[in-house]
């Protein structure tokens, strides 16, 4: 008996893992997740020196002591000066460029992920939650074959393969012979996106739990009026406390059943619309667009590569 | 039987994916290959749901413990994170308000953040977020937790308690007063408290009370250290930005307007909603 449920458990486990799927659900996130890395990078131009200095907003001593171990580590200490760092910043944003169109994206993601830990590492102290969505999608993109669609390396190995084509003298073949089969690496990357977006939905739904003001129904509001956040002025909702409440009471349960709902074929589009709602609302109303971009770049994990081929016009299986 | 049974349990697991319908074949990795995998996959996400489990105040013992262990491999890979966005509840925000002093004597003043110049608003968030994780050190500035308004407030009331024959009440309320941390933390204390509860027989409470206790202890002394290493650092960029010769630097609490406030016409700026500031941070040492 027990053996049987092992044996099911395991045909599950396989058949989640380790099927194979078509990757461009994965070269989608690469490219979106590429664009939003490579911007909050190019923000910091402005205020590299500042920043990433040892004796300025964040100084050394600060970061060792918040960091509390050595395996927190950062690029910045090993530049023999701020001038060859700035060097590396812009090595690194050619890096992030190249991961973003899926150039060499096998070594751009890599070189995008080392940069993208780097300054996440030194820059704690003006970290939030952009920066973990940032490094984990690198991660999981540099774990998959995210360049084999939607993406320059692919035009380029198409165009390879029609040019060897017409030199075997067998023009005539579709380049349906180009098409990468379905790859287990992609499945594997797109589950782990699939189920750390679900541990940080968890997270963040119990540790509201602890929090009276969503219990009260007015969370939402602590969120609306906070003036330094604000960027659109959603005051005037102070006169319609009910629906403060529904909406305050609706993104908890929405964040607290993620884990649960996203799963199910019917509930999933449900999820999936309030997670737009959500960041969009998050991005609009309190100007923190690159969070819920990169929030929704992450829920993309979500749809199906079929859907996402249609939407973008790219059914043509060779792009 | 069983193979039916199989062949559902396997649609169930592709149905749950991202793919709905498509072709998909198996076995492409050995049974090996899949194995070691699995047992990567299933030690990364241990790792990774360790972190939210533990960090956040309060943590389990277990929690901590096996974080602990797993902390090398989520701090390489940047994957430490609790993970409470906006959690437990969205609070007041926390501004950095300093004043620089010129050698041609004119004062400059500003705040982090400053949505003026802090452009574009991503660069406004990473200024903002100084503040606020300054703020959450938990340690702006030494002396009682309690403020001597506060403190004359609960004096007052344990002598009206003592006066209308509430003796123990009055007791009770005035041990409700804090002292600095540094003095509830003392070895003195620590020692104290464990032999009280050592010989009431509670020893596992004795031994657990005295390991937080010493383990704040340290985490306090480490965010004094934290905090004026990180506020000189402020004070120095500030000087280099401004071309100044001091500085001061305030924290200051921004609340968070109710309900009535705003429908009585009141705004989100308005001074009222502004806590007063507390001085962290001054190289002009008549002010120190």
């Amino acid at each position: 008996m027990f053996g049987k449920i092992l044996r099911n458990a395991a045909v599950v486990w396989d058949g989640f893992w380790f099927s194979r799927s078509d990757p461009f659900c994965l070269a989608i996130i690469r490219a979106f997740a590429g664009g939003i890395i490579f911007y909050t990078h190019v923000v910091w131009t402005i205020e590299l020196e500042s920043f990433f200095s040892s004796d300025q907003i964040l100084p050394v001593e600060h970061h060792q002591l918040i960091s509390g171990s050595s395996f927190v580590w950062s690029h910045f200490y090993w530049m023999p000066s701020f001038s060859a760092a700035i060097v590396a910043h812009y090595i690194g944003l050619v890096a992030m460029l190249f991961f973003c169109i899926g150039f060499l994206t096998r070594y751009s993601g890599i070189l995008t992920l080392f940069f993208a830990i780097s300054y996440a590492n030194r820059a704690i102290g003006a970290t939030f939650g952009l920066d973990q969505l940032n490094v984990m999608l690198a991660l999981y993109c540099v774990l998959g074959p995210s360049g084999s669609a939607f993406s320059v390396d692919r035009i380029l190995h198409v165009r390879r393969e029609k040019k060897r084509l017409l030199g075997n003298r067998s023009g005539t073949h579709d380049l349906q012979s180009t098409n990468e089969p379905g790859s287990v690496l992609a499945t594997v990357a797109i589950r782990c996106i699939q189920i750390h977006l679900c541990v940080i939905y968890l997270f963040a739904g119990w540790g509201k739990l602890l929090g009276s003001t969503w219990w009260n129904g007015e969370a939402i509001w602590g969120a609306i009026a906070n003036s330094e956040y604000q960027t659109i002025d959603l005051t005037w909702l102070a006169a319609f406390p009910f629906f403060i409440n529904a909406m305050t009471l609706v993104s908890l349960v929405w964040e607290v059943s993620y884990v649960f709902l996203i799963w199910p074929q019917w509930s999933r589009p449900i999820m999936l619309f309030l997670a737009v709602a959500v960041h969009l609302g998050i991005g609009l109303a309190m100007g923190m667009m690159e969070f819920g971009l990169i929030m929704l770049t992450a829920n993309i994990a979500f749809v199906s590569p079929k859907l996402l081929r249609r939407i973008t016009g790219c059914v043509a299986v060779n792009f | 039987m069983a193979k039916k049974k199989n062949r559902q349990i396997q649609r169930q697991g592709v149905e749950t994916g991202q793919d709905d319908g498509e072709p998909r074949s198996q076995g492409f990795w050995s049974p090996r290959a899949r194995f070691i995998v699995s047992v990567l996959i299933i030690l990364h996400f241990a790792a990774v749901i360790s972190a939210p489990l533990a960090i956040p105040q309060p943590s389990s013992r277990l929690a901590r413990l096996v974080e602990g262990y797993l902390s090398p491999y989520t701090s390489l890979l940047y994957l430490r994170h609790g993970y409470r966005f906006f959690a437990p509840d969205p609070g007041p925000s926390h501004l950095l308000i300093f004043e620089v002093a010129c050698e041609d004597g004119t004062i400059i003043k500003g705040r982090f953040p400053d949505s003026a110049i802090h452009q574009p608003r991503l660069m406004y968030h990473r200024f903002f977020m100084v503040g606020e994780h300054f703020w959450n050190l938990g340690i702006i500035q030494d002396g009682p937790l309690f403020d001597q308004n506060e403190i004359d407030n609960i004096k007052n009331a344990a002598n009206l308690l003592t006066e209308n024959g509430f003796g123990r009440q009055a007791d009770w309320l005035l041990s409700s007063i804090p002292e600095s941390m540094s003095e509830i933390l003392s070895q003195d204390r620590i020692d104290q408290a464990f032999v009280d509860l050592t010989n009431e027989g509670k020893h596992v409470t004795a031994r657990n009370m005295r390991d937080n206790m010493i383990r704040d202890r340290e985490e306090l002394a480490m965010a004094r250290r934290h905090r004026d290493a990180w506020l000189s650092g402020i004070a120095n960029f500030l000087l280099k930005r401004f071309d100044g010769v001091s500085v001061r630097i305030w924290i200051q609490e921004h609340s968070i307007s109710d309900f009535d406030h705003v429908l009585d016409g009141g705004k989100l700026t308005d001074l009222s909603t502004y806590q007063p500031r507390q001085l962290v941070y001054s190289d002009d040492e008549e002010i120190q």
